[in-house]
């Protein structure tokens, strides 16, 4: 039966391709760890790494670009046709958390970008001193935040832990076309 | 905008390689040694790609003059020719509580351990502020290994091909460095007391190379002076105002909430100097506007006792923005200030030599 129901889910979600937009601190760590499964010290990005995932017959596009802080006007070359927004929030780093909210809060203000889901990574679970994700959601700002389907999940990009998870609810909320 | 579209994934792995390598080249064209011949030629063209990626253009331009050279300082440091751990040339990254640069691949070791042990910056597509560099230019690649590598020699073993280092190599040095400190040198005649008292001296004359020796020794951060009524080396430096060691105890993590003998925390000898400067970059970093010291008082108390004008705006405009707002844009440019605390301030500039 189980395999019947995963078939009618495919028929239901097949071939759904999403546009995801990962800006944030890692976010190439746990891109790789999506697309190989690797954990991977990565360097930071500069410019732009972009690769497709498929999960769940959902495949994503996922780009992500570097965030230096000179080169964050650059992100806006990457709203168009986005559907959803994975932002990579360092959990430890609580000296940056306000630098976050305002960097996120400017990106989802883009007319672009009015329709995307937001999915928040509350990366670097496993470091000592992480904030929770119902601590990072309230300095996030994110509960004023009535009008746009939001999901903050915890997880670690070396271990990959709630990566998919992520992915899982960005699929089930994406509007099918 | 523009939509590209691709015949097949090859091509398309083809196009993004060459337009990451344009990118690339194009982010990293301000820093290339200029070069003496067709030089007005190039410059043009640097003109041209700033203007076309609109990275400087929000900037101030004498600003960036001066962090620049600023900038260029750092990289002239003992040492800073080559990255901290694995020696290879022409690093472009920083740690910015160590003091030191490093390459990339480095950078990214440094940036997953966390940054409660390295906090990891780009010299230059990150933003600079006057109090980091201060801090960077105290430092340096040389002091930090006259600490951290101490026990290596040259031509040491563990050293031994660091430019062609594995990721599993490299990872494996820089958390015996750092983490394990496995190449400084202990004294085992010196008590944690001792210790302490040496960093909460070294801090208070604002020497770092000291205050990080006694750290890389396992002196706490938060330190309280008994015989100073229990000032921390954070409420030293707000006393004298000293915006290069605040920086320091910041990016090392010290707990700006810590409290003196009389109850008083940073924030409240601030609000007492009345320096907004000073007040915004302790708001900044979440510092706690409503702790009370021993008579009750919260800092803006204090501020309006002393009439100080400026530390009570300051403090009674954050108040009221964060309980309006609570998280979302600034109705009174509370941000925008906080952003630019440093601007007024401009102690590092480079005297042509």
């Amino acid at each position: 039966m189980g395999a019947s129901v995963s078939k009618a889910l495919a028929r239901i979600f097949g071939n759904k391709e999403m546009r995801i937009l990962m800006l944030g601190l890692d976010a190439a760590a746990i891109l790789y760890k999506l697309k190989l499964n690797q954990s991977v010290t990565t360097i930071p990005t500069v410019g732009f790494n972009v690769e497709t995932v498929t999960y769940k017959n959902v495949k994503f596009n996922v780009w992500d670009v570097g965030g230096q802080d000179k080169i964050r006007p650059l992100w806006r070359h990457y709203y168009t046709g986005t559907q959803g927004l994975i932002f990579v929030v360092d959990s430890q780093d609580r000296d940056r958390i306000d630098e976050a909210r305002q960097e996120l809060h400017r990106i989802l203000s883009d007319r672009e970008m009015k329709d995307c889901l937001l999915l928040v990574f509350a990366n670097k679970q496993d470091l000592p001193g992480a904030m929770s994700p119902a601590e990072v959601t309230e300095k996030l700002g994110l509960h004023r935040m009535k009008e746009r389907s939001w999901y903050v999940h915890p997880s670690c990009a070396t271990t990959g832990e709630g990566l998919f998870e992520g992915l899982n609810w960005l699929s089930q909320n994406a509007k099918t076309k | 905008t523009y939509v590209l579209q691709a015949e097949n994934q090859e091509e398309m792995d083809d196009w993004v390689n060459c337009l990451q390598a344009a990118a690339k080249n194009a982010i990293y064209a301000d820093q290339k040694p200029n070069l003496s011949s067709g030089q007005s030629n190039l410059q043009a063209s640097q003109e041209y790609m700033d203007n076309e990626f609109n990275l400087n253009k929000q900037l101030n331009n004498e600003e960036t003059q001066i962090s620049k050279q600023s900038i260029s300082k750092i990289r002239e440091l003992p040492g800073n020719g080559n990255c901290v751990d694995c020696k290879i040339k022409d690093p472009q990254w920083a740690s910015t509580n160590f003091g030191t640069l490093l390459c990339i691949e480095c950078s990214g070791i440094h940036r997953s351990l966390g940054v409660h042990v390295s906090k990891v910056k780009s010299l230059q597509l990150d933003k600079w502020e006057p109090e980091s560099i201060e801090v960077m230019l105290k430092l340096g690649n040389l002091k930090a290994n006259q600490i951290y590598e101490a026990k290596l020699v040259d031509d040491d073993e563990r050293l031994a091909n660091s430019s062609s280092w594995e990721r599993a190599d490299r990872e494996k040095f820089i958390i015996d460095k750092y983490v394990q400190k496995e190449f400084i040198i202990k004294n085992d005649n010196e008590d944690s007391v001792t210790i302490n008292s040496i960093f909460w001296e070294a801090m208070s004359n604002c020497d770092l190379f000291e205050a990080i020796k006694s750290l890389s020794l396992g002196a706490d951060v938060d330190w309280k002076n008994e015989q100073e009524n229990s000032t921390t080396a954070l409420h030293q430096a707000i006393l004298r105002s000293d915006d290069v060691a605040i920086e320091f105890l910041l990016l090392w993590s010290c707990d700006i909430n810590e409290i003196d003998n009389d109850g008083r925390s940073a924030l409240h000898h601030a609000a007492a100097t009345d320096n907004a400067r000073l007040l915004l970059t302790l708001l900044k970093r979440q510092a706690n506007i409503h702790l009370k010291d021993r008579n009750g008082k919260i800092p803006v108390d204090i501020a309006v006792e002393k009439q100080n004008v400026q530390a009570v705006t300051a403090l009674r405009l954050f108040q009221f923005e964060r309980q309006l707002t609570r998280s979302e844009f600034s109705i009174f440019g509370v941000d925008e200030a906080l952003s630019s605390v440093s601007k007024p301030y401009y102690r590092s500039i480079v005297k042509p030599s």
